[in-house]
């Protein structure tokens, strides 16, 4: 705090919206001065590191660093306030991690929550909380989530060796108790691999032009696919191409197979 | 059902089909993707449009126009098997229009358009889609921002779209195409068979540019 008022920062790409901010901030606070506006992550720290203010307010997605990867260098040395219109597990994070947050558009009464808690810290001194491991792991999470790839590879231990499989190579997976069973063609020969992904983690992985669920337990690559035949009670089973292994098509999956 | 699609088809065509449908059910999961991506545009244009209102902007009105326009058009779109040029020109225009609010600093656009091309078929967010990802993709990780560029022409019995940006350009190598991108080539496949071919492609300085040509036809 300099000079007796408190200060604080706004970081958001959007104008309008660092203006929205501070004009609420101006009516619920007016003590508190704006003493800088950040255009992305980057600018933030650089202010931060310039104007030492009490309160940063970031918004959580901005070009080049993000609102949480400038918290992460902010750390403790000012209170953080994160703002963000939709995430739900960027809120559910801050929620565990007892960080303030607001959403956009912002709600005035909501604002004034935040900013009674605020004051109630700065009064009594008291040191902003800290969230480093937590906020690591959503940044991380926050950087996947904008490249988002398909998987190429599957690491497997077949006998002693570690194998590399190339995940078009693979006929289908099938869940296997605690395992999932990972069945490819090694150089045209049918081979097989046990890993301990869970197939329903695996599945969001794979490319979903290729690779297709028709059972709670299966996941086939369209490629391997020979023929489908009609089983009773609404199922049917899938044939590969080169492996006598017959697959389940439950009737969830069916309209898969419609006829067009 | 299946009998009857056993005897009618060969392999390869079995293959098409359960690919069909396996477009379909993807058609269903890109709907949820958008509808999971949709909130954030939403909630952050609408933090816009309240800031305007709530400082007596007069510009309001006019934004509000363009979120209009953008809602009625985007809503229903993905139900309709195919829609024009025209209409996926004005889901563009107020797309864009609504961005460049959000985003004064970092957003220009240009839209140069054939008019004789307004009434051809086209697949419903076929441009929408390669704009989008001109913005999520280009302009809107980059600090600086940049251009968007948008050229529609008619020539032969070819109708070829361009979208070009300035912006950060196809990062991490290797993949270049999101799902968007191969879910629009599923898409286009769908409606054109192999009449129209996608191209997207790394600029220098920076930035991309996509391609889309495919067959020019009229009435739905």
């Amino acid at each position: 705090m300099t000079g007796g008022h408190p200060t604080a920062l706004i970081a958001d790409d959007e104008p309008l919206l660092r203006k929205a901010l501070a004009r609420m901030l101006a009516q619920t606070w007016p003590e508190l001065s704006i003493v800088a506006e950040a255009r992305n992550g980057r600018e933030a720290v650089e202010q931060f590191e310039a104007l030492q203010p009490d309160i940063c307010f970031l918004d959580v997605h901005m070009p080049g660093l993000s609102g949480v990867d400038a918290a992460g260098q902010i750390g403790r040395r000012a209170h953080l306030v994160f703002v963000t219109a939709f995430d739900q597990y960027a809120v559910a994070a801050f929620e565990h991690g007892a960080l303030d947050y607001l959403l956009k558009p912002v709600e005035p009464a909501r604002l004034a929550d935040t900013v009674a808690r605020l004051q109630e810290r700065i009064r009594a001194g008291s040191p902003a909380p800290g969230a480093t491991a937590l906020l690591e792991e959503l940044a991380a999470r926050l950087r996947k989530d904008t490249a988002q790839t398909s998987l190429r590879w599957i690491r497997a231990s077949v006998g002693q060796k570690l194998r590399l499989i190339p995940v078009d190579e693979i006929d289908f997976l099938r869940a296997d108790e605690k395992y999932t069973r990972i069945a490819w063609r090694s150089e045209g020969a049918p081979g097989e691999a046990l890993i301990r992904t869970p197939l329903k983690e695996l599945l969001p992985q794979l490319d979903p032009a290729d690779f297709v669920q028709v059972h709670r337990a299966v996941v086939v690559n369209l490629h391997a696919i020979s023929h489908i035949t009609r089983g009773e009670n609404e199922t049917a089973q899938i044939h590969l191409k080169n492996r006598s292994e017959v697959l389940p098509v439950s009737r969830n999956y069916l309209y898969l197979f419609r006829q067009m | 059902m299946f009998d009857r699609l056993r005897r009618r088809s060969g392999p390869d065509r079995l293959a098409a089909e359960v690919r069909a449908a396996a477009v379909d059910d993807r058609a269903r999961r890109l709907r949820l993707l958008q509808a999971q991506v949709a909130p954030h545009f939403l909630f952050n244009t609408l933090a816009n449009v309240r800031e305007l209102v709530d400082s007596g902007s007069p510009q309001a009105s006019t934004v509000l126009g363009s979120l209009i326009a953008y809602l009625r058009a985007a809503v229903p779109r993905l139900h309709e098997p195919v829609s024009t040029l025209g209409q996926e020109l004005e889901l563009v225009r107020a797309y864009l229009e609504l961005m460049r609010m959000r985003l004064p600093d970092r957003l220009q656009f240009a839209l140069h358009v054939d008019e004789t091309a307004l009434a051809l078929r086209c697949p419903p967010m076929t441009l929408m889609t390669l704009v989008e990802n001109a913005v999520r993709h280009g302009i809107d990780p980059s600090e600086d921002g940049g251009r968007i560029e948008v050229r529609v022409t008619e020539a032969g019995n070819r109708c070829r779209v361009q979208v070009i940006d300035t912006g950060v350009g196809l990062q991490r190598a290797g993949d270049g195409l999101g799902t968007g991108l191969s879910a629009l080539r599923e898409r286009l496949q769908l409606v054109f068979g192999q009449d129209a071919r996608l191209h997207v492609t790394s600029l220098a300085p920076r930035g991309v540019r996509a391609e889309l040509e495919f067959a020019a036809r009229r009435g739905l």
